[in-house]
């Protein structure tokens, strides 16, 4: 049951209007791109909000990468127009190109030449200049922490190092948009973390970001606008509180008791509206307002509480719920797990008298 | 097309074959077995052999060479002629399957290989064209290559004329005819086949797929440029000798492998011993059955168009 403005179906394949109210520096409409019979970009629509770090996420095979090389115009789609600055990638690829730094999912870096060799080939071809190239170069590997590896083959690096380079060589002509394919793949935790504070570092200097990733993890925190697809379409996007706002516009608490059988009267509640128990209590109230209401309620009918904890739903639940309304399931509750609250002629309803009786 | 973003790609490519010990090493091997080893082997035998008649025996083997050929075997004794005719003849062809060998292994490798490391991945995404990508890639397959046979060139003259040139009498090579086959005929010929790899490079899935589809394209052509290498030094011979002889068409001496010509026409006022070229070989074809009419009276050469003698 879709609950709150969800993404509509049919309004999930349209441009993401938030992305477009500020200056989009990519705007995909419409995009059909297939390879033989896979089809891998079905109609995508979205927008790239400027300065921002926007996130695509979604399931192997959604079509991320895809839409990375569409941007670029590393691919030229069969039906649809991209624009990017404002330029046709198709028709005017090579200026482009020259604006974007890419990191794959592989690092993609020349293993026989060194370090230095291979930041040295990046600058050539996006053209900065041989009186800048050295500086540049220096520059960057040193804000990546790689400056004292440089001379090294890179067959020798480790992946976390080479990951590094990546980066260094995706910033050394100092682009306006920067294009991150699951760049922490492959990496340990520690190295991860490092790369998405980089990540993150890089739109401080105003330069737009997209990331494409499928661990909803390390879009957390670091997303300031979400495009979540699945098979080469937008199933919805906006920024993470809009979405969160859309899908649940009522509070979730997480309470605890004594003897948590007592909290099942909860569910039957006004203003509750969705109530589950597993290992706690999931509460959802219509409004963060009910709260003291609750609590003091449960207090005067003896409940000991134990744990009364306000829920923000993360991008996880986030993320399951835009796929699960796709799929035509009905947006489920936050984590997925809590059934609707049925009106009921008993409900009680909490008045501020009650609370405080 | 940008001229700078082509030579770079060109350039890490040949940078990072440089880097590659495992790759260079063999390909100096290979210019150096064909350019050095082996004809030093041969002419050194030759020279040293010392028993007469073998060399001689050797040397009447030069008596199936057209006549133009062997006009222009120099050299005195037996020792000098196959001496100079292996160095001219016998190893032209190492030109064309050397550079054929080399730029085709690196350029097999070249498109596919960029997809199988994920670098195509950063190629792609840069500013660089297909267009210049694809050109600079073909340099950097064809410069190894023809180094190679240049600087194997340069040796083998040297070796040549150190080993067979006192044979001779002089130093007598390189002959203008391996001039132009190295200047002026293999790098058309190299950037043709490379161009063939290159394309089969990027349309096959892995490297040895490219290595096995270069193959196919590139045996028939070596086989092409094996036969073309061979007969452009004979023919060129031929044509040198038709400058200085005149050939006269009434008159065609009867081919020793009875191929061409009139057999039992009678010999002609300043006929030589003529060999013709192959232009001059189909006039006389025509021409035969003129000669034949008139050898065997006004009746059967009724057919017969007469033509008027070429002087």
């Amino acid at each position: 049951m879709v609950r709150s403005g969800g993404c509509e179906a049919d309004t999930a394949n349209m441009i993401d209007q938030h992305g477009g109210a500020e200056a989009a520096v990519v705007t995909l409409d419409r995009v059909r791109h297939r390879f033989g019979e896979v089809i891998a970009l079905d109609g995508l629509s979205l927008s790239v909000p400027s300065q921002r770090i926007t996130v695509l996420l979604g399931p192997n095979g959604a079509g991320k990468t895809t839409a990375i090389r569409t941007i670029t115009g590393a691919l030229s789609p069969r039906e649809g127009h991209v624009s990017t600055f404002g330029l046709d990638p198709r028709v005017e690829g090579d200026h482009v190109r020259r604006r974007c730094g890419v990191v794959s999912a592989k690092p993609a870096l020349y293993d026989r030449l060194s370090g230095y060799d291979n930041l040295v080939y990046a600058a050539e071809l996006y053209g900065v200049g041989r009186a800048s190239q050295d500086p540049a170069i220096r520059a960057a590997a040193g804000r990546f922490g790689i400056d004292d590896a440089l001379s090294h083959q890179v067959g020798g690096y480790s992946t976390g190092m080479k990951t590094r380079l990546a980066l260094a060589r995706a910033v050394l002509h100092d682009p306006d948009l920067l294009l991150f394919d699951e760049p922490t793949s492959g990496l340990d935790p520690e190295s991860s973390q490092a790369v998405l504070d980089l990540i993150r570092d890089m739109t401080g200097a105003g330069k737009t970001v997209v990331m494409c990733t499928h661990l909803l993890a390390e879009a957390e925190g670091l997303a300031d606008h979400i495009v979540v697809m699945e098979a080469g379409r937008n199933l919805c996007a906006g920024t993470p509180d809009e979405l969160s706002r859309r899908f649940w516009p009522g509070a979730l608490l997480l309470l605890d008791a004594e003897s948590p059988d007592q909290l099942d009267r909860v569910a039957l509640w006004r203003g509750v509206t969705a109530y589950d128990r597993t290992d706690v209590a999931r509460v959802e109230l219509d409004g963060f307002g009910r709260v003291p209401d609750l609590v003091a309620t449960l207090v005067r009918d003896g409940v000991r509480l134990t744990r009364v904890e306000p829920k923000v739903p993360t991008l996880e639940d986030l993320y399951f719920a835009i796929r699960q309304q796709a799929r035509g399931d009905g947006l489920a509750p936050v984590a997925s797990h809590l059934p609707a609250a049925a009106p009921s002629p008993r409900t009680h309803e909490l008045t501020a008298r009650e609370a405080t009786a | 097309m940008n001229l700078r973003r082509m030579w770079t790609v060109a350039r890490t490519d040949l940078k990072q074959l440089i880097q590659a010990r495992d790759y260079w090493i063999p390909m100096v091997a290979l210019g150096a077995l064909f350019f050095l080893v082996v004809p030093a082997i041969l002419l050194l035998t030759i020279r040293n052999i010392g028993e007469v008649t073998m060399v001689q025996q050797i040397s009447d083997t030069l008596k199936v060479l057209p006549k133009a050929a062997q006009a222009q075997i120099q050299g005195s004794t037996p020792e000098a002629k196959t001496s100079y005719a292996l160095s001219v003849f016998l190893f032209a062809p190492i030109a064309v399957v050397v550079p054929l060998t080399i730029s085709t292994a690196v350029g097999a490798a070249t498109i596919v290989g960029e997809r199988e490391r994920g670098t195509g991945e950063f190629l792609a995404h840069s500013p660089a064209t297909a267009r210049e990508i694809y050109t600079g890639k073909l340099l950097a397959s064809l410069i190894p290559g023809y180094l190679t046979t240049i600087v194997g060139f340069g040796l083998y003259s040297l070796l040549v004329n150190v080993i067979a040139g006192p044979e001779v009498g002089h130093w007598f090579f390189p002959t203008p005819q391996w001039l132009i086959l190295m200047l002026w005929v293999i790098p058309p010929f190299l950037a043709f086949t490379l161009s063939l790899v290159l394309r089969l490079s990027a349309k096959v899935k892995s490297t040895a797929a490219a290595q096995q589809a270069s193959g196919l394209v590139s045996l028939p052509l070596i086989g092409l440029a094996y036969g073309q290498s061979s007969g452009a030094l004979f023919g060129a011979g031929v044509r040198l000798d038709r400058r200085r002889r005149r050939v006269d068409h009434r008159g065609v001496q009867p081919d020793p492998r009875g191929a061409i010509g009139h057999q039992g026409a009678p010999a002609r006022r300043g006929q030589r011993g003529v060999t013709l070229s192959r232009r001059s070989t189909l006039r006389a074809r025509r021409s035969a059955p003129t000669a034949c009419s008139r050898a065997q009276g006004p009746d059967s050469g009724a057919r017969g168009r007469r033509r008027r003698p070429h002087r």
